[in-house]
């Protein structure tokens, strides 16, 4: 054998060799650890472990493996077993362990600091070094300018976030006859001491004052953000700017990528065939892939829409549905399971025990489990929702929370049940939460929508993304809870700011009842207007059921 | 009680505890994200070791005090699948479910 045989066998092996490293390297996740405060009592105790779930849910974009504990309870060392580590500071002054300090200062592990407490590291005397190392110090904290008054219902506060060249503006509201700020004003002050270290990422702005500061500083391999972005956040809010930048901080290459989906949502029993052959028309005439969240079993127990008699409509009675199942699956639609009934059981929860206008899955009239709650409970209903499904010859590629909100246990159930889920969701300090405000170690309920797909979030869910809304028209003279307009243009700023998230996503749903002629709304104008501006933003729409 | 007896009992507390100790671990590495939150909170609270001596005045606290909502107070969904049959009904309709 010639050795120019052998070279090219050996070079082959090595080739070989080289990609199978590669790609198990690629299959690795990255561990990364989340430590929050957990005071040992108070009404805020476990309000840092809610911040916790919520960057933990946003660390499941990647293949990543992540633990949460209480900084309280870290072991010297422990940062040395991951790739990154961030730390939480929820709680004012709740003091940190010494060990943990001792490790994020020597480390060489990424560490992200969120807000409070960095006075006990950047301040202490064993570590003078702090500004020198990072380029980087830390000088106070800043808070609202001044007490609001109702003359002057906002004095300001570091307000605004660019990124990207886009502003994001905090949430604030004044209530002027309780005196309450609905609001989380208060951010760490950090100055640049050494620009070749340091960068100022992300400014935050003093709208009022015109002050800026860093919102998000590095220096080496420590990171500091001025506040928590998991308070108040919005589609609109600097909630985006850790949803992107977490790429960075976990070194993952990602291309620009902007997706659209869209949803036709609460599709059942009494869906009007014309309105979804209008729909299902203009969307395959356009070639957009559509879901379609779907109620399989019709019930109204308290006959409130059928004079008083008790009514239930199974698929199998209710042509109209299946006819606009039919047409919009012939025309690029793909069902979700959006519940088995969309209610629950014969009580008002909270309006008149009907599908599609009552919770399944959480007891909304004392914001508390439903009786029997459980993972085999919320189970069988996810089972009989697609047995019915089935007895038609349908099936759901996705699970949809009816109103979006469900117990733990049921979101447990999801992950089990379904592959994937399109929704935002509800996360909850505990399995059997009190989320009562007065109660000694209060649970927090925090809702979280995200702009990209979650490959496993708390519960273990897979989640696709529904981050601009839904239009919505104020119609309270004909139902006084639905007083709210939302419009196509409000969806379309939504869209815009997506974007400032790498991958983000623009996706939103449609009620298809806003084309019945009786509401007298531009339903139909409307779609057609946002449609056409997210495709104009840049986003390419996509199947849901291939993500 | 002899001091072979203690030792025996002893011995046995150990193992007693040991074994717990394992259970529990194994426990532990079995739970998901959402049910390790369910552990008794005096297991999370306790410190591995004692806090450190505060060597570090904290900054001023900002003194307006405000309302803080962790999250998104969840998307409110106001209109209601229904709303079509009342709109049928105040346009002169039955506003009521026929079975087809």
């Amino acid at each position: 054998m010639s050795n120019a045989r052998w070279f090219k066998r050996i070079l082959c092996a090595f080739v070989l060799a080289a990609g199978l490293s590669a790609g198990a390297l690629a299959q690795t996740p990255i561990r990364a650890l989340v430590l929050y405060d957990q005071a040992a009592s108070g009404p805020y105790a476990k309000l840092g472990m809610a911040y916790a779930i919520m960057l933990r849910n946003l660390l499941g974009h990647w293949d990543t493996t992540v633990d949460l504990r209480p900084v309280q309870s870290y072991a010297q060392g422990q940062v040395e077993n991951y790739k990154v580590v961030f730390y939480i500071g929820s709680h004012y002054d709740l003091p940190i362990p010494a060990a943990f300090l001792a490790d994020a200062y020597s480390t060489t592990k990424t560490v992200v600091w969120f807000k409070y407490n960095l006075w006990q590291l950047a301040w202490n005397p064993s570590y003078a070094g702090f500004s020198a190392k990072y380029g980087f110090s830390f000088s106070s904290l800043r808070g609202m300018d001044a007490a609001p008054t109702p003359g002057n219902p906002n004095p300001g506060f570091f307000d605004t976030v660019t990124y990207k060249s886009r502003p994001l503006a905090k949430h604030y509201t004044y209530d002027a006859a309780t005196g309450a700020i609905n609001a989380d004003p208060d951010v760490g002050v950090t100055q640049i001491v050494d620009a070749t270290k340091a960068q100022r990422l992300v400014p935050i702005r003093n709208t009022r004052t015109g002050e800026e500061i860093p919102y998000v500083v590095r220096g080496g391999n420590f990171w500091y953000f001025a506040d928590l972005p998991f308070s108040y956040i919005g589609p609109r809010d600097r909630y985006l700017v850790v949803c992107d930048i977490l790429h960075d901080i976990l070194g993952v290459a990602t291309p620009t990528q902007q997706r659209a989906l869209v949803r036709l949502e609460d599709v059942s029993a009494l869906v009007n065939p014309n309105s979804m052959t209008v729909l299902s028309n203009y969307l395959r005439s356009k070639s957009i892939p559509f879901g379609i969240a779907t109620i399989p079993f019709y019930t109204d127990p308290l006959g409130v829409y059928n004079g008083g008699r008790a009514q239930t409509l199974r698929m199998n009675q209710a042509p109209a549905l299946r006819s606009s199942l039919n047409y919009a699956l012939q025309n690029g639609g793909k069902i979700v399971l959006h519940g088995y009934t969309h209610q629950h059981s014969n009580m008002r929860n909270p309006h008149t025990a009907v599908s599609g206008d009552d919770y399944e899955f959480w007891d909304i009239v004392n914001n508390r489990v439903l009786p029997g709650d459980s993972v085999a409970w919320a189970l069988g209903r996810m089972n009989a929702g697609m047995a019915e499904l089935a007895a038609n010859g349908y099936t759901a590629f996705a699970w949809e929370p009816p109103h979006y909100q469900m117990s733990p246990n049921a979101y447990q159930a999801a992950a089990q049940r379904f592959p994937t889920t399109w929704q935002r969701a509800v996360y909850y300090t505990a399995t059997t939460p009190n989320l009562n405000p007065a109660a000694a170690n209060r649970d927090f309920a925090v809702g979280q929508f995200f702009p990209y797909v979650i490959k496993r979030d708390h519960y273990g869910q897979r989640i696709l993304p529904e981050n601009l809304g839904n239009i919505e028209y104020d119609i309270r003279e004909i139902d006084p809870s639905s007083n709210f307009n939302y419009t196509w243009q409000d969806l379309k700023l939504n869209a815009e700011n997506a974007k400032v998230v790498r991958d983000g996503f623009a996706s939103f749903f449609f009620h298809p009842f806003w084309l019945e002629p009786e509401l007298n709304k531009p339903g139909f104008q409307d779609f057609q207007s946002i449609v056409t501006a997210i495709e104009a933003l840049g986003y390419q729409w996509v199947d849901a059921s291939g993500l | 009680m002899n001091r072979p007896l203690l030792a025996a009992l002893a011995l046995g507390l150990f193992g007693m505890n040991a074994a717990t100790a394992a259970t529990a671990a194994a426990d532990a590495a079995a739970l998901t994200d959402a049910q390790t939150v369910r552990q008794p909170a005096p297991v999370l609270l306790a410190p591995d070791r004692p806090l450190p001596p505060r060597t570090v005045v904290a900054p001023p606290k900002p003194r307006v005090e405000t309302v803080v909502q962790p999250g998104l107070d969840k998307l409110q969904k106001h209109e209601r699948l229904t709303d079509v049959l009342r709109a049928r009904k105040r346009a002169g309709g039955t506003g009521l479910v026929v079975a087809e």
